[in-house]
């Protein structure tokens, strides 16, 4: 299993190094975004205090940790479903499945090298942010935060094989990654807190696995809250994935033989 | 041992795959299969001994890669079921799947940045081998194929020859007893297609006892290297002939070809 995984690896890291300008952007653009976002921080200066007594006060850190963690959502949503595409375009989907390569085993292998990318992305941002912007993390709880993010993995890759069926059975326009992309922009609180929002649009907002993920990951790296202070969330986003996660499964099983009945596994 | 290399395919024998030699048996009964109203398949009724090379032979879409696809699981059969060994493929362990070694056409199906070691590693790694052999494999389909060049080159900068020697290297990285080549000469210099075709055939079948199932349209590489030649048309078959019949018969391939689909048709 692991070296099936490390094969996974490897092809996507070969693949992503192919491509050096790009990466040199995604960087690049990293630095842009976090110098955007603190000057903006400069410009809201105290007004924004209120709404962010409970993170600390300061709205730098609190959307720090938004853009930074928004990247795993878009991963566990997103990199399934693309890299099925990819694969189906470049015709490799047909001959990975001929292979003993079991369909878990082949998504978690397609999603292996974003994750460990945007974790390193992740470490980017706060160094930019604690070198260049003066972000602190001294207050932080780190083993809270681990695990609110290990949760948040499994809730996003729940969404993302769902979306991942959807393209192998339909091939495009996924409404699951629109939806959940779009309501979370809005209801995830990557930008502003959740507070500021009406009450009843609170209410929905805490139906978003992005909302309790950036909730926990924020108490716990801004206000170094213990496991304890941020378990509700963790669990949340524990029994969403326990839910979701066979579900998910069930029917990206259900849309390979779909695909296999229709002959279009190769088709896109 | 035997080393002869020609025209960029080198044929050896090796004791790789003498040492793991494997007996494959595929039976379809009742294959049917529609996409939307046309009929791509109709009642195939086909059986395929151990170490035996059937030559599918029809115009294009007449369903040849249509049964490859359901023989190797891909594509799931409106009716009818695939044996082989005896075993539905639905109810084979992953692990069966190495049974089947699988070339599509035109040597697609590769990451175009990667190089071909670096495509061939990945897939060798999903059918479970260590790092160690294959490495020793891949330096072995090198010497069998000629891949030298291929294997440092970006896959999307080969030329289609290399390709499909490529595609075929992939299908036998994990020394499957079954292979199912869709047209694995197909863009290839007619050089390079003899050489091929005699490689196919005097080594995979000949010496090291493989199943083969191989698709085409072209008249002259059924003759070349199909025991048995079965005439696929509109998703049924017309006609099943084998070697010694043709010969003895005195009618040429060409011409049961002309008696099933007409004089115009392919090379």
């Amino acid at each position: 299993m692991f070296w099936t995984y490390w094969a996974f690896l490897r092809r996507d890291a070969a693949i992503w190094a192919s491509y050096p300008w790009a990466r040199f952007l995604d960087i690049l653009s990293i630095f842009f975004s976090c110098a955007t976002f603190y000057f903006l921080s400069q410009l809201l200066g105290s007004t924004a205090l209120p709404a962010l007594e409970s993170y600390g006060g300061n709205y730098f850190a609190f959307v720090l940790i938004g853009i930074a963690f928004s990247n795993f959502q878009g991963v566990g949503l997103n990199s399934i479903a693309r890299s099925l595409r990819t694969e189906q375009q470049i015709g490799t989907l047909e001959t990975t499945l001929s292979t003993p390569v079991t369909l878990p085993r082949f998504v978690v292998g397609s999603i292996l090298w974003d994750f460990l990318y945007a974790t390193i992305e992740t470490f980017f941002y706060f160094g930019v942010g604690i070198v260049v912007f003066g972000f602190s993390m001294k207050e932080s709880h780190l083993l809270s935060a681990l695990l609110v993010l290990m949760a948040s993995v499994f809730a996003f890759s729940s969404l993302g094989i769902l979306s991942a069926a959807f393209i192998l059975r339909f091939k495009r326009g996924d409404p699951i990654a629109w939806l959940l992309g779009t309501v979370s922009e809005l209801l995830g609180g990557v930008y502003f807190p959740l507070i500021i929002l009406p009450a009843w649009l609170q209410e929905i907002s805490w139906f978003v696995p992005m909302a309790h993920a950036l909730e926990g990951l924020r108490l716990s790296l801004l206000q170094g809250a213990a496991v304890n202070q941020v378990f509700h969330h963790f669990l949340w986003l524990l029994v969403f994935s326990a839910v979701l996660l066979p579900f998910a499964f069930w029917v990206l099983y259900w849309a390979l033989r779909q695909s296999q009945k229709e002959g279009s596994l190769g088709h896109y | 041992m035997k080393n002869v290399r020609e025209a960029g395919f080198a044929v050896h024998s090796s004791s790789f795959i003498l040492d793991s030699y494997r007996i494959g048996m595929i039976e379809l009964q009742d294959i049917s299969k529609r996409f939307g109203l046309r009929s791509a398949l109709e009642e195939i009724n086909l059986k395929v001994d151990a170490s035996e090379i059937l030559c599918l032979l029809g115009p294009n879409g007449s369903g040849k890669t249509t049964l490859l696809k359901i023989i190797a699981g891909l594509v799931l059969p409106d009716k009818g079921s695939v044996l082989v060994r005896g075993v539905h493929p639905q109810r084979q362990t992953q692990r069966d799947k190495r049974d089947f070694g699988l070339s599509l056409g035109e040597g697609l199906g590769f990451y175009g940045r990667l190089n071909g070691y670096q495509n061939l590693s990945f897939f060798g790694a999903l059918h479970g081998l260590s790092s160690r052999a294959l490495k020793d494999r891949i330096k072995e389909l090198d010497h069998w194929l000629g891949l030298t060049q291929a294997l440092v080159t970006p896959f999307q900068q080969l030329s289609s020859g290399q390709r499909q020697r490529l595609s075929l290297a992939r299908a036998l990285l994990h020394d499957p007893s079954i292979l199912l080549l869709d047209e694995p000469t197909k863009n290839l210099d007619p050089n390079a297609q003899k050489n091929l075709q005699n490689f196919i055939l005097e080594q995979l079948v000949k010496a090291h006892k493989k199943t083969v199932l191989l698709t085409t349209h072209q008249i002259a590489e059924a003759e070349a290297v199909g025991e048995r030649v079965i005439f696929l048309k509109e998703g049924r078959i017309l006609k099943e002939t084998n070697l010694t019949q043709i010969h003895t018969s005195g009618i040429s391939l060409r011409e049961i070809y002309k008696q099933c689909f007409g004089p115009t048709g392919p090379s």
